[in-house]
């Protein structure tokens, strides 16, 4: 009985560290128990969940995608730029598309040719970026509201808007993908041991692309909501998102080294993330030191992986 | 007596060495006299890799004594190996293949210029052309080391041991596996140089043609003891095979079931640099065994069969159709499954459990839908922990706790699921305790006697030639003698393999 | 076996090949190429970035990477500039302390904490970045002191001083690596760290020291590039680390590491230099020239990729 009550424990170590967190700040700041508050956490975090899920595959597929931010701005571009020239729908589809093929270049490069993910969508990051500011010429595109479009961020249930509940269910969406589909087995299997995949017969390059498509899908899914909500797109929209889309990974848990974590892991990442950062702003704590401590949680949860993936070895 | 013992310059003393499962060295003794070449023989598991581990500090003896030059020594690492004067060779781990042979040889301690931090490269030229000419080497000092043949870079290796380690006792493992006929020779021609100036050697090797023209003794081991000592005027390659085999071994007879049906076979199969035009046959519910000893290639061979090296040229046919098999994805979907030599690299998902380790190629080659059923895997896993009766408390045990032997069942599970028509066994024993090594044994006889093939490689002669029905000796790329039924013997076997 | 041989050297000098063939085709079309102007504008243009080059390529050498890089230049601009109020040398050395800072922190991560390098700058990045933001409040800061700007502006003998500093530091740091202790064990560690540490070379000192000189080369490059704009801002340095790593390679140092020169990497900067050049007088799109320069990237690796497997095994 003690043994399993241990065993919970260890596993649930991430969930315990929120609870306990959002148990003494409600306590130590004003305002930061008030439902009005987590509702405001999960507004703020909402664009960089839905971005983690995607991410969440590729990380566990042992790929990295940095190029998500340069994405982002690509799709949200794109969105008002259809909404100004066409209608509602190509202001979906198209980014849509976008997030798609960059997601089939990426897996399929890194893949085929068995290159680090990460310089690879380094490089993309570029390539996408420079198109970005091309196709708009470094210029802000404002929206000309339509009548559908703009509702579409506007949507809400029981107060809570339309992003969340998408963040919610793509969650949910990706998770059954993960844990009940041989697509998601396979996944797994390929961030665990990419040679023993390779040798039971998986189609590594293929699984691999699907996972990257699939987050370069989520970033579009993102990128529309937000041009919906503002009705306008920098090419710069997404700049750094990359960061924090990592920093929520690792803080939950899933390993940069690939096999490890599930959706879970990303969502309780997400408002550990969200919780901090508030928790830091409720303060009037200097912006400076909310960047210092996205930064060394990165390290720190990095610093633990290894340490973890060490002892498995040994 | 006494000047004998007097030259002695190494003695093992009833060293023991055991592993979870595994008597590895039985109370060994050994010795080394000063500028001798004191050759050892055994096959794999007999025992020697283990004692030039503890030779060379990456193993600690558990009982026993060292001495070296009659004082009792200790040796606990590398260091302290060094230190002694003992210097193994080791091919890929000491040489840094970038940079030039003399930044090579004088590693660590460069030449100073008069000014201070930076190098005298004059002087590391000359230096290093001085010791290549004293070897006898006609090697440019300022070539980069990638550039050399290999035996110039194992020459290297030697000269880096006696310069810079200043070794007194030189241990070679295998040294001529990659060595032409001239090259061998230049390296005896070293190994002259080396015992004249009072260096020792310990030479590993199972080219018993070799051995007998540079070797002043050869010890052969056997089961973690060393046999017997010969002398250089007692050499013959009959008298040591004999000594290597022992006696205990049970030839099993087997009646050999004449197989028609061929249903893979291989043409021409080259290999760069390890496999000269190959071809075989395999039949249905036939055991094949590929034998050979280190350096013979059998390694690329059945990787490039499996898809996993690419080959220069090969032709394939599968139940007489003419295929190609690029990638171990062809291979699977043929029904030809492969089993790795390292589990634990190649193999397991060690994070995971057993049961996903033993689900992954029958959920994409078998199940082949889209969702998931854990009940259909669970209870296919229970099905396989059952009949190959695999130590576990549970089919979610991470597979990294389980035993060497038990995890490789796991593995075999992993490959049976999906009734192959061919399995492919790269040494399916090794590291494996001998209980299950005999469950596995009686597994492939059952799985072949229902039709499935086989295709299994080990180094250790006595395992193929119990369970083979048919074997192929490889040596040196090529293929040097086929065995059946009766005459699948370890004498026969080994007889072949050992010829240079 | 012989025309691989052949092959290979050729591949070797491809890049001033290349660099010939390009400046053949831009003479011919126009005789401002070869003009002194333009020299010293191709220079210029790649001078700053170049000097972190020099870092990059020892760290390369030596199978490291360096992503936060871009970062380091942009914080030690926004020091430089904003502690100018107590003096230009005070602000100077701040940018310069705070590069080698950085460079120790990456490289203690990676010896000590045991991180890869990439993981470990990730990290260091991402906190550095924030600091910028946090700082520059997402502005543009411009400098105060009339003084500073001359620095980077003055030219000597009609060459700007920061290309005279960094031909100076390219041709310093080529007899460091080519000559010295340090060199030499630089080229041993990037080509067998095992047998390195077995030999008795400190093989943790030698990667920290490059990851300082890295670090200090990124502080001295954002100063320089602070004083010659006269501005501090977070858009600094986004593109940097793509841009850096990208010359390296371009220049022929391989990631397989254990070979390669600071005079190699200086060939792939000038390459990149003379490639943006070209599009400037072709009046090719400055976004273009951003995606072209991602494209290279990625062309880059897969021909090594390919390259490398080739010569494996046929």
């Amino acid at each position: 009985m003690k043994e399993k009550t241990l065993y919970i424990l260890k596993s649930q170590t991430n969930i315990i560290i929120l609870v306990v967190l959002v148990a003494i700040l409600s306590l130590t700041i004003p305002n930061f128990g008030q439902v009005a508050n987590f509702i405001n956490i999960l507004k703020s975090i909402a664009f960089i969940s839905i971005i983690s899920c995607g991410m969440t595959l590729v990380v566990i597929g042992g790929g990295l995608d940095l190029s998500v931010g340069s994405t982002f701005s690509l799709c949200a571009i794109l969105s008002i730029v259809m909404l100004n020239r066409y209608n509602t729908v190509l202001a979906i589809i198209v980014p849509i598309a976008a997030g798609i093929i960059v997601g089939i270049i990426n897996g399929y490069i890194s893949s085929r040719f068995n290159l680090s993910s990460i310089i690879v969508t380094l490089g993309m990051l570029s390539v996408i970026g420079g198109f970005t500011y091309f196709i708009v010429n470094g210029g802000t595109q404002v929206g000309v509201p339509n009548g559908t479009f703009e509702k579409i961020s506007k949507l809400s249930v029981f107060r809570i808007p339309i992003y969340v509940w998408v963040f919610i269910f793509l969650a949910i969406l990706f998770e059954i993908l993960l844990k009940k589909t041989t697509f998601g087995r396979n996944l797994v299997l390929i961030g665990t041991n990419p040679e023993a995949a390779k040798i039971v017969g998986i189609n590594t390059t293929l699984i691999r692309t699907i996972s990257f498509v699939i987050c370069g899908f989520s970033v579009s899914i993102a990128a529309i909501l937000l041009s919906s909500r503002l009705v306008t797109a920098a090419p710069s929209a997404g700049a750094g998102y990359e960061f924090d889309v990592i920093t929520a990974l690792v803080i939950g848990g899933v390993s940069l080294t690939g096999g490890k974590g599930n959706i879970y892991n990303t969502i309780i990442g997400a408002i550990l993330l969200g919780v901090i950062i508030n928790a830091l702003q409720l303060t009037n704590v200097p912006f400076a030191f909310q960047a210092i401590t996205k930064g060394l949680l990165i390290i720190l949860a990095i610093t633990l992986d290894t340490r973890a993936r060490r002892n498995i070895e040994n | 007596m006494n000047q004998n013992q007097s030259s002695l310059i190494l003695k093992v003393k009833e060293v023991t060495k055991t592993f979870p499962g595994t008597i590895a060295l039985d109370k060994v003794n050994f010795d080394l006299k000063k500028g001798e070449v004191h050759a050892i023989v055994g096959e794999n598991g007999a025992g020697k890799s283990t004692l030039m581990k503890i030779l060379s500090g990456v193993y600690t003896k558990d009982s026993g004594s060292l001495y070296l030059n009659g004082g009792k020594v200790d040796i606990t690492g590398v260091n302290d190996s060094i230190d002694l004067g003992i210097s193994m060779i080791y091919q890929e781990l000491e040489n840094i293949l970038k940079i030039t042979v003399a930044e090579n040889i004088f590693i660590g301690r460069l030449p100073e210029s008069r000014v201070k931090g930076f190098v005298n490269f004059r002087k590391l030229f000359k230096d290093t052309k001085n010791i290549l000419e004293e070897f006898k080497i006609g090697i440019n000092p300022r070539e980069v080391l990638s550039n050399l043949s290999i035996a110039n870079q194992q020459f290297i290796e030697i000269i880096k041991a006696v310069t810079t380690k200043n070794a007194r006792i030189i241990i070679m493992d295998e040294p001529t596996s990659s060595l032409t006929k001239d090259e061998t020779g230049k390296l005896f021609q070293i190994i002259e140089d080396l015992k004249g100036k009072g260096i020792s050697i310990i030479y590993i090797s199972h080219r018993l043609d070799e051995i007998t023209g540079i070797a002043d003794r050869v010890s052969v081991f056997r089961d973690g003891k060393n046999v017997g000592t010969l002398d250089k005027n007692e050499f013959s390659s009959e008298k040591i095979i004999t000594m290597m085999i022992g006696h205990e071994l049970k030839e099993i007879e087997k009646e050999y079931k004449l197989k028609e049906k061929v249903i893979f076979e291989v043409k021409d199969l080259n290999i760069k640099n390890h496999i000269n035009d190959f071809s075989l046959k395999v039949h249905e519910g036939e055991i094949l065994g590929i034998a050979g000893l280190m350096g013979s290639g059998k390694d690329e061979l059945v990787k490039s069969l499996f898809g996993l090296w690419p080959a220069a040229s090969k032709e394939i046919y599968f139940m007489g159709k003419r295929l190609s098999i690029k990638s171990p994805r062809d291979a699977v979907n043929l029904g030809i499954v492969y089993l790795p030599e390292e589990r634990k690299i190649q193999s397991l998902f060690l994070d995971l459990s057993v049961s996903d380790n033993i689900t992954p190629i029958w959920l994409f080659h078998i199940y082949k839908k889209f969702f998931l059923s854990s009940r259909r895997e669970k209870r296919l896993s229970l099905d396989y922990i059952k009949k190959l009766s695999i130590k576990t408390p549970s089919p979610n045990q991470k597979s990294i706790n389980l035993s060497g032997g038990n995890q490789q069942k796991v593995i075999l599970s992993r490959l049976i699921s999906v009734k192959p028509k061919l399995m492919i066994l790269n040494d399916p024993t090794r590291g494996v305790d001998i209980g299950s090594k005999e469950e596995i044994h009686d597994l492939i006889s059952q799985l072949a006697d229902q039709g499935t093939s086989f295709i299994v490689l080990s180094s250790e002669i006595p395992e193929i030639s119990k369970i083979s029905d048919r074997v192929i000796v490889l040596s040196k790329g090529n293929i040097c003698g086929e065995f059946i039924s009766s005459d699948v013997t370890t004498k026969n076997i080994l007889v072949c393999a050992t010829k240079a | 076996m012989r025309t691989n041989r052949f092959l290979f050297h050729l591949n070797e000098q491809k890049i001033l090949l290349v660099i010939i063939v390009i400046g053949i085709i831009l003479v011919s079309n126009t005789t401002y190429f070869v003009s002194f102007t333009n020299i010293i504008n191709i220079f210029n243009f790649i001078s700053i970035e170049g000097i972190i080059v020099i870092g990059m390529a020892y760290l390369i050498i030596l199978r490291e990477l360096d992503l936060s890089i871009g970062s380091t230049m942009a914080l030690s601009g926004v020091l430089a500039i904003y502690l100018q109020e107590y003096g230009i040398a005070i602000g100077i050395i701040s940018g310069l302390l705070l590069g080698i800072a950085v460079g120790f922190l990456n490289g203690f991560l990676v010896t000590k904490l045991k991180l890869s390098s990439i993981a470990a700058t990730l990290g260091t990045m991402v906190m550095l970045n924030g600091f910028v933001f946090a700082l520059t409040q997402s502005k543009t800061v411009k400098g105060t002191n009339p003084t500073f700007p001359v620095i980077a502006n003055t030219t000597i003998l009609k060459i700007p001083v920061p290309v005279i500093v960094f031909i100076l530091l390219v041709i310093i740091f080529e007899v460091i690596l080519k000559r010295t202790y340090f060199g030499r064990n630089v080229y041993a560690v990037g080509g067998n760290i095992i047998a390195s540490r077995f030999f008795g070379i400190k093989v943790d000192m030698i990667r920290i020291s490059a990851f300082a000189l890295t670090g200090f080369l990124a502080g001295l490059a954002g100063v320089l590039l602070a004083s010659k704009l006269n501005i501090a801002s977070g858009r600094i340095g986004l593109n940097t680390a793509i841009l850096v790593i990208t010359a390296v390679l371009l220049g022929g140092v391989s990631l397989s590491g254990g070979e390669g020169s600071i005079f190699k990497a200086f060939q792939g900067i000038l390459l990149i230099g003379i490639l943006n050049n070209a599009m400037v007088i072709l009046q090719i799109n400055s976004f273009i020239q951003d995606m072209i320069r991602g494209l290279i990237l990625i062309l880059i690796l897969i021909f090594n990729a390919v390259h490398i497997n080739r010569e494996k095994f046929i």
